[in-house]
């Protein structure tokens, strides 16, 4: 079992040039925590994963595992392991040595490394092909190997640089659970890139979402999901992610621009209302006319894209079974507990306390 | 394409060996087979085997040192020192220079009257004359070899290093591998393909086109120091009309050249790899 480490990164920065793809981040990560980050693509996600690992410098701030400072130590001194979007498998070694190479360059005694090899081999699920080179290797094997070599130096900290992308959705959901399994198994505190949501609700202790380089929202899952912090996370995340309207609060009323009003509303000026697709109840009697555009029927459920009455889009999931024709009218209820409210300039969420509604 | 090496290649190296077993008289007047008759009066010949060592020698040293330095420079150019762009262009230049032209360049640099070396030969006369010195005059023909090679060995080694996907390295440097040990673990593997095909070229290359070199600035001398098998057959077939023995003399030049692309071969089967 890995030491506990936890990393602490403070007003961390990284500049390419002028482009600045990480601007004074600081979050900490629990020890032996599965944490994820993240975000869109582009948005500095394998930078922060790199400048943690010693792959590239960090322009300014400062990183810590556990007490120990390592944002000048090179790669080789920190003790991380990285698994690579592309496995970065060493084409011109077998599986044996590709798994046995950090050992060997740590002068682990021959013996011992083969037991090692082995253990990990086994955990892996990769004894039979120990002999073979990368390229006589199914995609998932690659991926195992890739996991091996990174674990059999039981690191202090793993990193995981989108590691799945490459994989079918199948075996991309089996590796999940794989990779889940033995996190529990080892314990190291792991890192997890990817832009994958389902990956990061399903893995996740805690998500760190970023764009353009800051923090968007740092908590569990569930807080990501049911407490978005920004119109950000909230519409990227969830499939299809939450709906965002704007509109006016205007005398305890929520209207869009053409005076219709969809809901009961404690702030006055312009807001943005969010709902998640899931939220929003067909009803007969509902206050809220919707047109159809189209609807997708996925078998568990369907998902209807319609407008508001003044032509924002908006999207719905109805159970089993419903659907609705093209071009009709449905009506629909929002129910004021699911309701979110953002501010329309910062897109920064409005505390529910303070909008009145739930007291 | 395959009829144009037919006739310059295959046609030409069969010639050779079939002549090789006939005595070819100088002034026409039909030949006359002769078995191995030809074969036994070059192989006893010291002139010969004094030209085949200079030969094996000049294709070990020229496409190593070629091959070392190409290696040197690509790698450095490959870690991005900010070099890379000015000697990328630097180094290709030579390329635009034809061999026989560069022996001039080189005949000039290396005089020691006038070159490069004149301000030391003030100082210790004696100590660079090609002219007179064998080894002086030997060393300058492997100089402009291995100048005239570098450039495109770099090129093919760079590409070859630049087309290595940078995540390898990264993971190397994760497993704890600094730069030698990367370069040596990781880099070089990699290269083989790259490596194998400027050995190749620069040893065909070794026999091939030292012959411009050694017509330009030595004419095999002096006193035959920079004779080498090339040279010596066009000099016994066309200056002397011994057409059977420079024929003897190629066939068993092809025969050694082929000897040892075909154990290059060899070597390059048992290091296979697919990226
Ligand atoms: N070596 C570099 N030189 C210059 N700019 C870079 C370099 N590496 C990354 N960038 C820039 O930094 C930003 C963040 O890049 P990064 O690779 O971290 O994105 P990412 O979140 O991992 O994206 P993806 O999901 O596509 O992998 C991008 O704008 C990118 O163009
Ligand atoms: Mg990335």
């Amino acid at each position: 079992m890995a030491e506990r480490t936890k990393i602490i990164i403070e007003n961390l920065s990284k500049k390419f040039g002028s482009v600045e793809a990480i601007s004074s981040l600081s979050a900490t990560f629990d020890a032996c925590a599965f944490t994820v980050i993240l975000g869109p693509s582009g948005c500095g996600k394998s930078t922060l994963l790199h400048v943690i690992a010693g792959l590239e410098t960090a322009s300014a701030g400062k990183i810590f595992f556990e007490d120990r400072e390592v944002q000048n130590l090179p790669a080789r001194e920190r003790g991380c392991a990285m698994v690579f979007q592309d496995y970065a498998l060493y084409p011109h070694m077998n599986v044996e040595d590709n798994i046995g190479y950090a050992l060997k360059l740590a002068k682990v005694p021959k013996t011992e490394r083969r037991e090692r090899i082995g253990r990990v081999a086994e955990v892996t699920g990769l004894q039979s092909v120990l002999e073979r080179r990368p390229s006589q290797l199914s995609g998932g094997q690659r991926q195992r190997v890739a996991i091996a070599r990174a674990i059999v130096r039981e690191p202090r900290v793993l990193l995981f640089d989108e590691p799945f992308s490459n994989l079918d959705a199948q075996l991309r959901h089996d590796m999940r659970r794989e990779l889940a399994e033995l996190h529990q198994r080892i314990g190291a505190t792991s890192v997890f890139v990817t832009h994958d949501q389902i990956e990061a609700m399903t893995m996740a202790d805690k998500i760190l979402v970023i764009s353009n380089g800051r923090i968007e929202q740092f908590g569990t899952p569930d807080e990501v999901y049911h407490a978005p912090e920004s119109t950000f996370v909230a519409g990227f995340i969830g499939s299809p992610p939450m709906n965002l309207i704007n509109g006016t609060g205007d005398g305890g009323a929520f209207k869009l621009r053409d005076g219709t009003v969809l809901s009961e509303c404690g702030w006055n000026g312009h807001v943005v209302l969010g709902i998640r697709p899931e939220s929003v109840r067909v009803d007969r009697q509902g206050a809220v006319a919707l047109k159809v555009r189209y609807c997708e029927k996925l078998g568990s459920h369907s998902i209807i894209s319609a407008e508001l009455a003044d032509g924002q889009p908006m999207r719905l999931t109805t159970p089993l079974g419903s659907s609705a024709e093209p071009s009709s009218e449905i009506r629909v209820n929002f129910p004021a507990k699911q309701l979110h409210w953002f501010d329309s300039e910062s897109g920064k969420v409005i505390p529910r306390r303070s909008n009145g509604i739930e007291s | 394409m395959l009829a144009l090496i037919l006739m310059f290649f295959y046609i030409p190296v069969f010639l050779a060996f079939f002549w090789s077993f006939f005595l070819e008289r100088p002034f026409g007047g039909g030949s006359e087979f002769v078995g191995l008759q030809n074969f036994r009066r070059v192989l006893s010949d010291q002139e010969f085997w004094r030209a085949m060592w200079r030969t094996l020698l000049f294709m070990v040293l020229a496409p190593g040192t070629a091959i070392g330095v190409s290696l040197v420079l690509a790698l450095a150019a490959d870690r991005g020192i900010r070099l890379s762009h000015p000697a990328r262009n630097i180094i290709i230049w030579p390329k635009a220079i034809a061999g026989a032209s560069i022996g001039l360049v080189f005949v000039f640099i290396f005089n020691p009257h006038l070159g490069l070396f004149a301000p030391l030969n003030d100082l210790f006369p004696g100590l660079w004359n090609p002219r007179i010195d064998g080894t002086d005059a030997y060393l300058m023909l492997l100089v402009a070899q291995v100048w005239n090679g570098i450039p495109f060995n770099f090129i093919i080694l760079l590409s070859g290093l630049q087309s290595i996907p940078d995540s390898l390295a990264k993971a190397a440097a994760m497993d704890g591998a600094g730069p030698w040990r990367r370069i040596i673990d990781i880099q070089i593997p990699l290269l083989t393909p790259q490596l194998f095909l400027t050995f190749v070229l620069e040893f065909v290359g070794s026999v091939v086109e030292a012959f411009g070199l050694i017509d330009t600035m030595t004419e095999g001398g002096p006193g035959g120091a920079t004779t080498l098998l090339v040279y010596k057959i066009y000099v016994d077939g066309f200056k002397a009309y011994d057409l059977s023995g420079a024929a003897t003399q190629t066939a068993l030049l092809m025969t050694a050249v082929a000897i040892m692309v075909a154990l290059q071969f060899r070597l390059e089967k048992r290091v296979k790899y697919e990226r």
